[in-house]
């Protein structure tokens, strides 16, 4: 071993915020309180959009009522794009650290008995990630490419055209599967990244998150699924 | 029975290395991994090759020097066993055994299957201790400690340092290793005075080793030979956050002096 | 024949650390950053001295042939260490540790040695605990212990079935923060293959980087070796694989004395061979003696399963023979009973080479639950190792070489004849006699290197004398050459044999001649065979590979080649020693009914052993033993 060294712990002149957020536990509480945003988001948001079961006039009175609290809406806004900032940047960082832990790649891939989920918590972000950029366009904002034939102040209308694209129902029904599987592992995961971890406690939280993934998938597909059945149309 | 070995072999660091195939024809049941490996190097040496390099010292699963990965599984798939320890008797006739190093860049490649560890040592040299010196300490009964602490820190301090949560987390995270550490010492009175130094210390230093982030996968407990669990890691993450909150600038550098 | 002297301080035996202390030259604070110590070795012994060298303000060279200190061979210590707090209210006190000590070692050691040891016993409990150390904690969370053998009292501290783990890791975690304020460098991986002797003092050492093979001399003020034990002399042992006695060896053929070579413990409580290829035995720790009873079948060749055999046709021959002490009868004695049990051909497993440890007893009384509590490790071992549940099936074990009482010869401050060589650990001879208690290693190892030997080490430096050594020195040239000729001597051969095929059958003659039980002829014996067997290593070894490389083969090469020559000592040591005492059985010196028979007229002494040269007698220079607080008495476990 050499003897020379880093310097140890907590340089003196440094901000403690920056040694923190440069640290993994730093970044990985950042991911969980911020991921924790992210899911009130979107449970608010599959709440809200299950309404479009209940026909245009709900929906779009529902859609009206967010787009006139201009304060609330605007809140909302900075602070889960603040959110989701930090967040993929932290999971971003996480992953090029790993990849950078092991240069050289196992030539027998590793026998991994950990889940599904935790192992792809980067590709299911960044997937999301993109999804809620298309989603911007496609929904929000209506860009031409994405959505033709967007009709702004009708939600409700524009909902159901997007499901009328196949590739469309495809590209969400993927997405929030994917979603869903984020969520199985980081509702787990964010525990552990706070510092909590109990015999009692952990097990039912590690269950409970798979279940809120898959409840949330099938809720939100419920949404293109009711398009397509249907059950939601114009 | 009968085997065959596909065994990475690579001079040193700078050789881009290479797995070579053996058939190995007298094993049995009866012996350890290690000694299934020492039959083969015998015969190597008798043909004139070289044989092949690879650590262990104890032999009994408590130095913690030994350590490959077999078929994807580091010291094998047998649980809470190190490699020294795994019998033959696990594997069967015709198997078809790959092992490869224990694979991080903060454990660069010796030779073979023999690995730099020395990285582990420095995160310890970062507080992993209390700062005792010999000669002064107090009646040792006069410290109480709850039979439950000392089980859990003694879980925790059951590491033998071998390196296999790196080698089994995709993210090569040696957060395992340290969180032991952390809670070893952090669940005893005696360390209590450095333990949120002792966790922004030794976090730091993991890091500047070259180890990753944890994010909470879990193949290292499974992986882990003594039997580490998750805990530790949620562990250091709490001194480490209680570490953040109450820092104070006068007592930097107290986990390590 | 010269005598040696053990510059034993005088006065009663209770103040004599004390008075040495207090005699002692100190050496100036401000002056211990003047003087670079050499420390070959991080067990117990090796990491204590190191690290407490650390503190005081020395500056420290450390080497080890692991990768990391943290993997001493003192990991693998399972049961316990030894100290006379008398927690337990039952009776335990100094005096009675020291007694213990001394009579277990069937008064073949120093009083003075072994009465310090037991003194400075208490405080390394202490230091361990403020270290960390999580030793096992009764409910109130006060400090538990449990009974080892040869002792009626209960003073064995223990950490789980990890003792010596703990402790390393708690002086391996002082070493680092030793490490970290710079004031110990380390050198991991790195063998030390000579001593520097300049002016009759020791001043350094020749190592072997064993990843790059560069060979380098390391020059200081002293130089400390804690190297461990030479078990693995006999292939076969519970030592890992790299323990070697080469820093010793070396030391010794540089002047230092020798002592006691043929004392050999052969621990009772291992798991028995399997095959040809087996490469190390493992032990199961003795405490399993506390609870398992011994026994084998009445019947020779009884072939039933170990439950058909009924209470009646069974032997619990140490209860038998020995009522009070019954299974925890010191080592020597249960490892000598099963020999003969096995000799007259009871043994039980493949090739008759095994006795039974049975658990049932205790099962039935305390429950499953609570023996797994207390063994539940060992039993996994055992069955990792085995296949075998001890849980339902009697364990099989059988003796094994353990530990070397003998080794380099040192005075009360734990310097070698050589000056400035000193020696701790298992790898000195001082403290255990003919024979070693259990948890008295660990013990033993601590004292030395965080309560011995860094006073007596600042006596020797305080003295003066030590110009600053000097690198071009003839000496030190001389041997750096001899270590890289050696080395290209071993790899120039190129003969048939591989390295491990000498090594076994060095260690089959060992075993077979120089084991638990010894006579003229087989000592002889083996004094014959070991110089041939020597003689054809060095004409036909095969050594694959160069010197510039990381390179296990050569590595191995010359530390068998160290143990041809130590082999022949032992023999000649055991054949000279006409008595039977604590690890040296000759069965030419036995009572009537199967027991050691000292002879305390003509060999109460310790015999340290002085190379004169290349293939040339060795010169026994004695060391008297004076017991001047105890009576000598036979041994009596009965
Ligand atoms: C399986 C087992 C169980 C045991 N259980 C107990 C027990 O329960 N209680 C008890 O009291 N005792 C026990 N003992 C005995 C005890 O563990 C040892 O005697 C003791 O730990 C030895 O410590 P040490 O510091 O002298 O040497 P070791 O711990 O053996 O350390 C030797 C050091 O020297 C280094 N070294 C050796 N040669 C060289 C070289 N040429 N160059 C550089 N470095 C070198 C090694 O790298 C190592 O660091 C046990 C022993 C064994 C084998
Ligand atoms: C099938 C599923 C979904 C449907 C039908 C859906 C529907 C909608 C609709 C109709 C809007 C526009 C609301 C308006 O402009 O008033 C919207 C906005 C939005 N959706 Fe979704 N959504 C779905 C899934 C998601 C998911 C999974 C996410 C996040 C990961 C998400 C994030 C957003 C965001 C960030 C906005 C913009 C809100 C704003 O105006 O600030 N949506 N969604
Ligand atoms: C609405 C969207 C999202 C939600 C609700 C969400 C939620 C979560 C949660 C709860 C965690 C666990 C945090 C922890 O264990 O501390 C997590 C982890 C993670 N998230 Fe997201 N996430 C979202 C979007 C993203 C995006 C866009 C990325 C982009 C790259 C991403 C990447 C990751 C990664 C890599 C992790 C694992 C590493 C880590 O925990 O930091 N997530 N996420
Ligand atoms: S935590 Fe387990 S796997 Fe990691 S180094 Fe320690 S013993 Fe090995
Ligand atoms: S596998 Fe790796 S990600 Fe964390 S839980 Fe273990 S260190
Ligand atoms: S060789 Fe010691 S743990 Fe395997």
């Amino acid at each position: 071993m050499s003897v020379a060294t880093a310097s140890t712990a907590a340089p003196a002149k440094v901000s403690r915020l920056s040694v923190f957020w440069d640290s993994q536990v730093g970044k990985k509480f950042v991911s969980a309180v911020t991921g924790v945003l992210l899911f009130v988001f979107v449970i608010g948001h599959v709440l809200g959009n299950l309404q479009a079961f209940q026909g245009a006039a709900k929906f779009n009175a529902y859609a009206q009522f967010l787009q006139n609290t201009k304060g609330l809406i605007w809140t909302t806004r900075i602070v889960m794009l603040g959110a989701l900032i930090l967040h993929a940047t932290a999971g971003i960082q996480l992953y090029l650290r790993a990849r950078a832990a092991r240069p050289q790649p196992y030539r027998v891939p590793l026998a991994n008995p950990a889940t599904v989920s935790s192992k792809t918590m980067i590709w299911t972000g960044l997937l999301t990630l993109a999804f809620i950029v298309y989603h911007l366009l496609d929904l929000t904002l209506g860009a031409a490419l994405v959505h033709s034939g967007f009709v702004h102040g009708d939600a409700y209308l524009n909902l159901v055209n997007t499901f009328r694209s196949s590739g469309k129902v495809i590209f969400y029904g993927v997405s929030v599967i994917g979603l869903g599987l984020h969520l199985s592992h980081g509702l787990y995961s964010l525990w552990q990244s706070l510092g909590f971890r109990h015999p009692l406690w952990t097990p039912p939280i590690t269950k409970a998150a798979v279940l809120i993934g898959v409840v949330l998938a099938i809720a939100y597909l419920s949404i293109p699924a009711g398009v397509v059945a249907g059950l939601i149309r114009l | 029975m009968r085997l065959t070995l596909e065994i990475w072999r690579q001079k040193g660091a700078d050789d881009p290395g290479r797995f070579v195939h053996y058939d190995h024809d007298d094993v049995s049941e009866h012996m350890s991994f290690l000694e299934m490996l020492d039959v083969l190097n015998q015969k190597l040496i008798g043909k004139g090759e070289e044989p092949v390099s690879f650590d262990s010292d104890c032999r009994e699963g408590i130095c913690g020097m030994c350590g490959f990965v077999v078929n994807g599984y580091p010291h094998g798939p047998q649980p809470l066993t190190t490699v020294c320890q795994l019998h033959m008797r696990h594997f069967h006739d015709g198997d078809v055994l790959r092992l490869e190093p224990f694979r991080a860049k903060a454990f660069p490649i010796i030779r073979d299957l023999a690995i730099d560890r020395s990285a582990l040592d420095r995160v310890i040299m970062a507080g992993g201790y209390t700062s005792i010196n010999a000669g002064g300490p107090r009646d040792a009964n006069s410290i109480l400690v709850g039979k439950k602490e000392s089980d859990l820190s003694m879980d925790a301090a059951a590491c033998i340092g071998c390196g296999a949560c790196v080698a089994a987390c995709p993210n090569a995270s040696a957060s395992l290793f340290t969180g032991g550490k952390i809670s070893h010492l952090g669940l005893l009175p005696q360390g209590e005075p450095e333990r949120k130094t002792r966790a922004l210390s030794m976090v730091e230093r993991h890091s500047t080793e070259g180890f990753g982030g944890c994010t909470v996968i879990g193949a290292c407990a499974e992986a882990c030979p003594k039997g580490l669990k998750l805990d530790f890691i949620a562990r250091m993450n709490k001194d480490y956050l209680a570490g953040t909150l109450t820092f104070r600038e006068e007592a930097s550098g107290g986990g390590s002096g | 024949m010269p005598t040696l002297d053990s510059r034993i301080p005088s006065g009663p035996l209770a103040d004599k650390w004390t008075k040495r202390k207090t005699d002692l030259k100190l050496v100036n604070p401000a002056n211990k950053r003047k003087y670079t110590i050499i420390v070959v070795g991080t067990g117990l012994a090796g990491a204590s001295a190191a690290s407490s060298f650390g503190e005081l303000g020395y500056n420290v060279l450390n080497f080890c042939f692991q990768d990391t200190p943290r993997r001493a061979h003192s990991i693998a210590a399972q049961g316990g260490i030894n100290a006379a707090k008398s927690y337990q209210n039952d009776g335990d006190s100094v005096w009675r540790l020291f007694y213990d000590t001394i009579k277990g070692g069937d008064f073949r050691a120093r009083e003075a040695n072994v009465y310090r040891l037991a003194e400075v016993s208490n405080n390394i409990i202490d230091q361990a605990t403020a270290q960390g150390v999580p030793f096992a904690r009764e409910y109130g969370g006060t400090l538990a212990n449990r009974s080892f053998g040869g002792a009626l009292v209960s003073r064995t501290f223990y950490a789980r079935g990890q003792t010596g783990q703990q402790l390393l890791i708690g002086a391996y975690q002082s070493l680092m923060r030793q490490v970290e304020l710079g004031k110990v460098k380390m050198f991991p991986r790195t063998e030390m293959l000579d001593l520097v002797v300049i002016e009759g003092r020791a001043r350094g050492i020749v190592t072997r980087d064993l990843v790059t093979g560069k060979v380098e001399t390391f020059l200081g003020d002293a130089v400390v070796l804690a190297t461990g034990g030479y078990g693995n002399l006999y292939y076969l042992s519970t030592n890992a694989k790299g323990s070697n006695v080469t820093a010793a060896w070396r030391a010794h053929r540089k002047g230092a004395f020798f002592a006691n070579p043929c004392y050999t413990q052969i621990h009772p409580t291992c798991i028995p061979r399997a095959g040809e290829y087996q490469s190390k035995l493992t032990l199961m720790s003795e405490s399993l003696r506390n609870d398992g009873r011994i026994w084998v079948p009445k019947k020779a060749g009884d072939g039933r399963s170990p439950d058909q055999i009924p209470e009646g046709e069974r032997d619990y021959y140490l209860e038998r023979k020995y009522p009070t002490y019954g299974n925890l009868a010191p080592r020597d004695i249960a490892s000598r009973a099963a020999k003969q049990a096995c000799d007259a051909g009871l043994g039980v497993g493949p090739g008759g080479l095994g006795v039974y440890l049975d658990f049932s007893d205790s099962i039935k009384r305390l429950g499953a639950k609570a023996i797994g509590e207390r063994y539940g490790n060992l039993f996994d071992m055992y069955n990792r190792i085995t296949g075998e549940n001890p849980f339902t099936v009697p364990m099989r074990i059988y003796p094994a070489v353990h530990y070397t009482m003998g080794g380099l010869w040192v005075d009360y401050d734990l310097m070698s004849n050589l000056p400035g060589l000193f020696v701790l650990g298992e790898a000195n001879f001082s403290d255990h006699g003919a024979n070693r208690l259990g948890a008295s290693a660990l013990m033993q190892g601590l004292a030395d290197g965080y309560f011995v030997i860094p006073y007596t080490i600042g006596d020797y430096l305080a003295r003066g004398g030590l110009a600053k050594a000097d690198g071009s020195h003839a000496d030190v040239k001389a041997a750096e050459a001899a270590v890289n000729a050696r080395e290209k001597k071993l790899l120039g051969i190129n003969g048939k044999h591989t390295v491990d095929w000498f090594h076994k059958k060095l260690g089959e003659i060992m075993w077979e001649n120089v084991g638990m039980a010894r006579t003229k002829e087989s000592l002889e014996k083996a004094i014959k065979e070991i110089p041939a067997l020597r003689d054809q290593f060095w004409k036909d070894v095969k050594v694959p590979g160069v010197e510039g490389e990381f390179n296990q083969e050569l590595e191995k090469a010359g530390r068998v080649a160290d143990f041809l020559e130590l082999g022949e000592l032992l023999s000649r040591d055991a054949l000279d020693r006409n008595e039977s005492c604590g690890g040296h059985f000759r069965s030419e010196f036995q009572t009537e009914d199967g027991e050691a028979k000292r002879n305390d007229a003509e060999y109460a002494y310790a015999a340290a052993w002085e190379w004169t040269g290349e293939n040339k007698p060795w010169t026994l220079n004695k060391e008297p033993l004076v017991f001047e607080n105890i009576q000598l008495q036979t041994r009596s476990y009965k």
